[in-house]
């Protein structure tokens, strides 16, 4: 049981993801754009944050760079959510501090594991 | 007039001395007999010595007369006198002699004759110098272009004329071809279409300008020629400032080529291009500058309409990427949606123990990530079909991608029951690593595809001899295989080489046929060896070795979509 922070702009990923976390018995926060997780992250200090690379606004990679450069935030893992595998995108991800990342389409069962994996450790 | 004292009275002068000395002496005594005697001595010694003196000068004028070049002559009223080697030569005879008591008259030909005479008279009656004249002499027959210089003297002997002759043959017919050479060029320049011009960089100015300035710009030359700043007036005022600067490029000596505006009188505006190029002088100086003008308001009107057909051709194509990115973003999105639902949707029924749709929700997951593969492919065949799609080298790790492609595949070849093995060293290579993954993973799972209870092997190393500048990586597999007549066609955009095969392997048909049309576009290929019914070998070879030394090892992923426990 952890407080995970989602931040996602797509109303039906949003939905999905929450009802996959809940599912496992998590809590759920979600902030729509770049900025609005970073006040999100700032003010709960989750135990783990979702972030999509694509959004308007701050982008994901600003966003997760601004979480890890403040230290009350910076301990918190991010998983990056990315359109494309073996791309740039993912090079910049962990280039900003992420933690790891998951490709679309996402796998739920597989990222749920992979989140389990941080919030046990 | 020089007075002179002929010789003769010298004598009766010397005499009558020489006698009252004498008497002097006689009635006197012996020392100023001796005295005088003494005096007498010195005087002869002194004449002596000048006598040798005007020999030796003798000599040495007579030396300077046989070395010049120009012929003299020295003569009386009686004919010439004496000549020089140079004259010899001149006048075409064997020895000096020939010329003695000869009058030069004698050698002028009819229309130098009445000047020749003039001078003669002029010298006789006493004229001290005659200037140089150019004449037309005849020597043995041919007519020869000499320039003389006459001057006389009058002595006790009588008028002395001294004459130097200079052949000018060479000078008069170089004269000659220039002059021919400025008709020929004035010729063309007044003729030609375009206006050729001179410009003098000392004076700034125009020095000749041919008669095509009038008909192009409409204005007199002469403007031109009056005022040094006068060529200004009819340009254009945007493209002034430009081509002030660029004149005086030309006057660097650097050889210049633009093109500017002019207004008519009447108001109307032409195109003009001016090419100018540097004169030198055997010393390297700037002397000239000279150029051609020419209206080229046809040629820039085609030019911008190329331009901006160009530009709209441009635009165009970037609307069209712009179209396929967005559309490529917009049918994913739905698609993830409905690929999460069907899981959500399984995992639910699971929880609440219903199976009765299980197959059902497989199939729309199958369907979905189907189409999702579709669409990235079409999307990749119309960014190569555009000529858009760019290559991104960088270091990576080969092991690394090899084995990320192979723990991809993985569930495939699980399902197949294929044993999947992996032959690959460690090693940093320079490519798109993007695009040689994508080439894997399409060789990998079309080789886990089309094989069951089988056997796939990936082998990847340098090409041995090149030194790391290729690399290949092979794979073998032990399916069905290709008929040889169908090996081409595998390469094509759509093909499957039956259909029922794409029933039943799935697959779109595309992914061949980038991956070929991607490791071209490296400089490499992908080529295939097949026996029906015992398997297939498709090798990729790619440049790989042009490793840049500010490469970014940092960029290692260490990040990873696949769980280490689907790792073979």
């Amino acid at each position: 049981m952890a407080l995970i922070l989602v931040v996602e702009d797509d109303e039906a990923n949003q939905e999905l993801v929450t009802r996959f976390l809940k599912r496992e018995g998590h809590r759920v926060l979600v902030a729509m754009d770049g900025m609005a997780g970073v006040t999100a992250a700032l003010e709960h200090v989750p135990d783990l944050i979702l972030m999509d690379l694509g959004l308007p606004g701050l982008d994901g990679w600003d966003a997760a760079q601004r979480i890890k450069l403040t230290p009350k935030t910076a301990h918190i893992p991010i998983i990056a959510l990315t359109a494309r595998a073996l791309t740039e995108d993912v090079f910049k991800a962990r280039e900003v501090g992420c933690d790891a990342y998951e490709t679309k389409p996402v796998v739920y069962q597989r990222l749920m594991k992979k989140i389990e994996a941080f919030v046990n450790r | 007039m020089r007075f002179v004292i002929p010789s003769r009275t010298w004598v009766f002068v010397w005499a009558g001395v020489l006698v009252l000395w004498l008497l002097a002496a006689l009635r006197f005594d012996g020392r100023i007999l001796a005295g005088g005697l003494l005096a007498l001595g010195v005087w002869i010694a002194r004449r002596e010595h000048s006598r040798r003196k005007l020999e030796k000068d003798a000599a040495r004028y007579r030396k300077l007369l046989e070395m010049s070049p120009d012929a003299v002559l020295l003569g009386r009223g009686d004919g010439i006198q004496m000549a020089n080697d140079a004259a010899v030569k001149l006048f075409q005879v064997s020895s000096a002699s020939e010329l003695i008591g000869r009058r030069l008259t004698d050698f002028v030909t009819g229309e130098s004759r009445a000047a020749m005479e003039q001078v003669r008279r002029d010298l006789y009656s006493g004229e001290m110098r005659v200037p140089h004249r150019e004449m037309q002499i005849l020597c043995s027959g041919a007519a020869v272009h000499v320039e003389i210089a006459a001057a006389s003297c009058l002595d006790d002997e009588g008028v002395t004329v001294h004459c130097v002759i200079r052949d000018i043959t060479e000078r008069k017919r170089a004269e000659e071809a220039l002059r021919e050479s400025e008709e020929k060029f004035r010729q063309l320049a007044e003729n030609i279409h375009e206006v050729f011009f001179v410009v003098s960089p000392a004076a700034g100015q125009a020095v000749y300008v041919s008669p095509g300035y009038e008909r192009l710009w409409g204005r007199s030359r002469d403007s031109l020629y009056q005022n040094p700043s006068a060529w200004q007036d009819p340009i254009h005022p945007d493209d002034l400032e430009r081509v002030r600067a660029l004149t005086h490029t030309q006057f660097w000596g650097e050889p210049v080529q633009f093109e500017y505006r002019i207004r008519m009188l009447d108001g109307a505006e032409k195109w003009i291009r001016t090419r100018s190029f540097p004169i030198r002088d055997p010393a390297g100086e700037l002397i000239r500058v000279v150029g051609i003008s020419d209206e080229v308001t046809q040629q820039k009107r085609y030019e911008e309409e190329l331009i901006r057909a160009r530009e709209g051709a441009e635009a165009a194509n970037r609307a069209k990427s712009m179209f396929l990115a967005t559309m490529s973003h917009e049918l994913r999105t739905p698609l993830n949606a409905v690929l999460g639902f069907a899981e959500l949707l399984e995992l639910e029924m699971a929880d609440h123990g219903i199976h009765t749709w299980d197959s059902d929700v497989q199939k729309i997951r199958r369907a979905a990530n189907h189409l999702l593969g579709l669409i990235s492919e079409v999307m990749d065949v119309s960014k190569i079909e555009a000529g858009r799609m760019e290559l991104q080298p960088d270091r990576f790790d080969i092991a690394a991608l090899v084995q990320e492609v192979a723990a991809g595949v993985s569930p495939l070849a699980l399902r197949n029951r294929v044993q999947l093995q992996v032959v690959c060293e460690p090693a940093w290579l320079y490519g798109d690593r993007v695009r040689i993954g994508q080439c894997l993973f399409n060789l990998v799972g079309n080789a886990c595809k089309f094989t069951c209870d089988g056997q796939v092997v990936v082998e990847a190393r340098p090409d041995p001899g090149s030194d790391g500048e290729w690399y290949t990586v092979r794979v073998s597999d032990t399916g069905i295989g290709i008929r040889p007549e169908d090996l081409e066609k595998l390469f094509r955009y759509f093909t499957q080489l039956e259909s029922s095969n794409a029933r039943k392997y799935g697959g779109t048909g595309l992914g061949l046929a980038i991956s070929r049309k991607l490791s071209r576009m490296m400089g490499g290929d992908i080529t295939v060896e097949s026996t029906l019914g015992l398997g297939s070998t498709f090798t990729f070879r790619f440049p790989a070795g042009v490793t840049p030394q500010h490469g970014s090892a940092d960029r290692e992923p260490e990040l990873s979509s696949v769980d280490a426990g689907s790792r073979r």
